[in-house]
């Protein structure tokens, strides 16, 4: 269940071992369309418990603790009881069992754990080490831009803090984040502090409920907003929410973000 | 008396000015004032626009928003209190506040248009719409009887929250539900020179009814009867009231959220001073609102800056225990 847990099966080529997949935020990947029309889609958002109980899954793997609460299928300890294995992201952990700051390596490690439970440990690590290149040969000239990355909210933006999804991102393409003083994957600040902070760029997280070109408008029209110089010279980056909770994905947002930032000559 | 005014108008004063020089942007005290000077003409010093925008386009119209929405809603809430003969009421009590809150769900959720102007319009057109259905379910022969305005409030207001929930659940994002919880908890970051503009001649003209009926609203305390056999003319005097009170909270939600306890609570501290007399009452907890919601605000922006807190979670928690401590100090007395 999820968008990412869903396109991390897909990468290691699992669609047949997939006896159905939920509440995906996006589009899957091109690259995984063809294999992804072969599971079956169980619901929009999660599904009901007794939905999952009809297929029968032998486990349950999801990205979101969400997943197993009554919003979703229900507790994971009545699904161990089933005889029914569970897996949630490393992100998607309860904070005591989240590592205090993810990284990559984190992403990284639940593509081997997957790997591992479905036997095919080798697939993770050309995975992985093909991630790791094209990581690599990104994060070139970016370094020392500071970047505000703006996820939702006008009244007071919610920005990538330290820890989170968004922090990952910007540390793997080399960029410094402006509220890596904030606890949290995301925190919710003031527009004076961003003004006092002063970002080089901005990145505006594109997502269904909260849409990119909306921020641009709200940023261009603010009273205030409008004589920050990156918004003035519009130095913005677009990327989708979707690549920005820990996946496969956040490969494609670390390159968009570098490009993104090295493209607006910083 | 008039030096208890006097007072809280000075002190509503020097929030003011102490409140702008306070924020998450390291400015100096110098810088702060320089810009204001340079607004309003008597100065024209050179200070670098971003700091020019912190201070004349962020801080100063969000604390004169506060000054504003603080003040409003302690004046709705002490007339609220009176109409009904009810201590427990609160200027949302008409539905007023579930109504907006629908409103802005509907805008956050639903994508009915973008932006703030949005928002704002979408709040009050909530706000007004469940306060014409509260009217219109509890008005028998244009006459609103207290006790049914009340019941009928309370009815739309779960209604109209049942129906968030549902819009909420239904259509939106588990991401998307947090900036639709930091709008309900009520943010002043909202407030601009533009929401001032037309929210204070409002402002003025509804206190200067309700000033105007003082007299009027103390013989309510008597009951129905006495206050008719004074020569008030009850059911006019009321609906006026009322409605008044009810498109002005309106507006005050639109701009700031529905923010809790300011209505409920400072009435009744405020009478522990004033006494009833709604002549002494009114101009207290105006002032009183206002300065409280200043600093309650200037709280909720700097506390765990650069973290911005929701002010309606601080009113509560801030006023709270402060109302407790007044009612054990002054007991027995109300």
């Amino acid at each position: 269940m999820n968008q990412s847990a869903t396109e991390i099966m897909l990468a290691l080529g699992l669609q047949d071992r997939m006896a159905g997949s939920a509440y995906l935020d996006d589009q899957v990947l091109p690259e995984y369309a063809a294999a992804y029309a072969k599971v079956p889609v169980l619901a929009t958002e999660y599904p009901s418990k007794e939905k999952l109980l009809d297929i029968a899954p032998d486990f349950v793997y999801a990205s979101f603790a969400s997943a197993f609460s009554d919003e979703g299928v229900g507790d994971r300890a009545d699904w161990q009881n089933l005889g029914v294995g569970t897996y949630i992201s490393t992100a998607g952990c309860p904070k005591d069992m989240r590592p205090a700051k993810l990284a990559m390596d984190d992403v990284f490690a639940e593509i081997r754990e997957i790997a591992a439970i479905f036997g095919v440990a080798e697939r993770a690590e050309t995975l992985i080490a093909d991630q790791k290149q094209r990581i690599a040969t990104v994060s070139a000239d970016v370094k020392g831009t500071r970047v505000l990355w703006w996820d939702a909210g006008t009244d007071a933006p919610s920005a990538g803090a330290c820890c989170g999804g968004p922090a990952m991102i910007m540390s793997a393409a080399g960029v410094t984040n402006i509220f890596a003083d904030l606890g949290g994957s995301w925190a919710d600040t003031s527009w004076e502090t961003v003004v006092e902070r002063n970002p080089d760029v901005i990145v505006l997280v594109d997502a269904s409920w909260d849409r990119a070109a909306a921020k641009q408008a709200f940023l261009e029209k603010h009273a205030t907003l409008k004589d920050l110089p990156a918004v003035m010279d519009k130095r913005y980056v677009v990327l989708d929410f979707s690549s920005t909770s820990a996946g496969v994905r956040n490969v494609l947002a670390v390159e968009a973000l570098a490009r993104g930032v090295g493209g607006l000559g910083n | 008396m008039v030096a208890v005014v006097v007072v809280l108008a000075g002190g509503l004063v020097l929030s003011v000015a102490a409140a702008v020089t306070v924020g998450p942007a390291d400015l100096s005290l110098s810088t702060v004032w320089l810009v204001i000077t340079n607004h309003l003409g008597l100065t024209s010093a050179d200070v670098p626009l971003l700091r020019d925008h912190i201070v004349w386009e962020l801080r100063l119209p969000r604390v004169l928003g506060a000054a504003l929405v603080g003040a409003g809603l302690a004046a709705c809430g002490a007339v609220m209190q009176t109409v009904t003969r009810n201590p427990l009421a609160d200027p949302y009590l008409l539905g007023v506040s579930s109504g907006a809150s629908l409103g802005a769900v509907a805008v956050l959720v639903l994508g009915l248009g973008t932006g703030t102007a949005a928002l704002t319009g979408g709040a009050f057109a909530g706000a007004l719409a469940a306060f014409a259905v509260v009217v219109a379910a509890a008005g028998h022969r244009a006459v609103l009887r207290p006790t049914r305005v009340v019941l009928a409030g309370v009815a739309i207001a779960q209604l109209c929250s049942a129906l968030a929930s549902f819009v909420i659940i239904w259509a939106a994002d588990p991401h998307a539900t947090h900036s639709i919880t930091f709008w309900l908890s009520g943010s002043l970051a909202r407030a601009d020179w533009a929401a001032l503009g037309w929210a204070t001649p409002l402002l003025a003209a509804v206190f200067a009814v309700i000033l105007w009926h003082a007299r009027a609203l103390n013989t309510f305390a008597f009951g129905e009867e006495a206050a008719a056999a004074l020569g008030v003319d009850v059911g006019r005097v009321r609906w006026l009231l009322l409605v008044t009170t009810a498109l002005l909270t309106a507006v005050l939600v639109a701009i700031s959220g529905a923010i809790g306890f300011v209505g409920l609570m400072l009435p009744h501290a405020a009478r522990r001073f004033t006494g009833p007399d709604h002549r002494r009452l009114l101009p207290v907890v105006v002032l009183a609102g206002a300065i409280f919601l200043i600093w309650v605000d200037t709280a909720a922006r700097t506390l765990f800056e650069p973290r911005e807190l929701p002010v309606g979670v601080l009113t509560a928690l801030l006023g709270v225990p402060a109302f407790v401590l007044l009612l054990r100090r002054r007991g027995g007395n109300a």
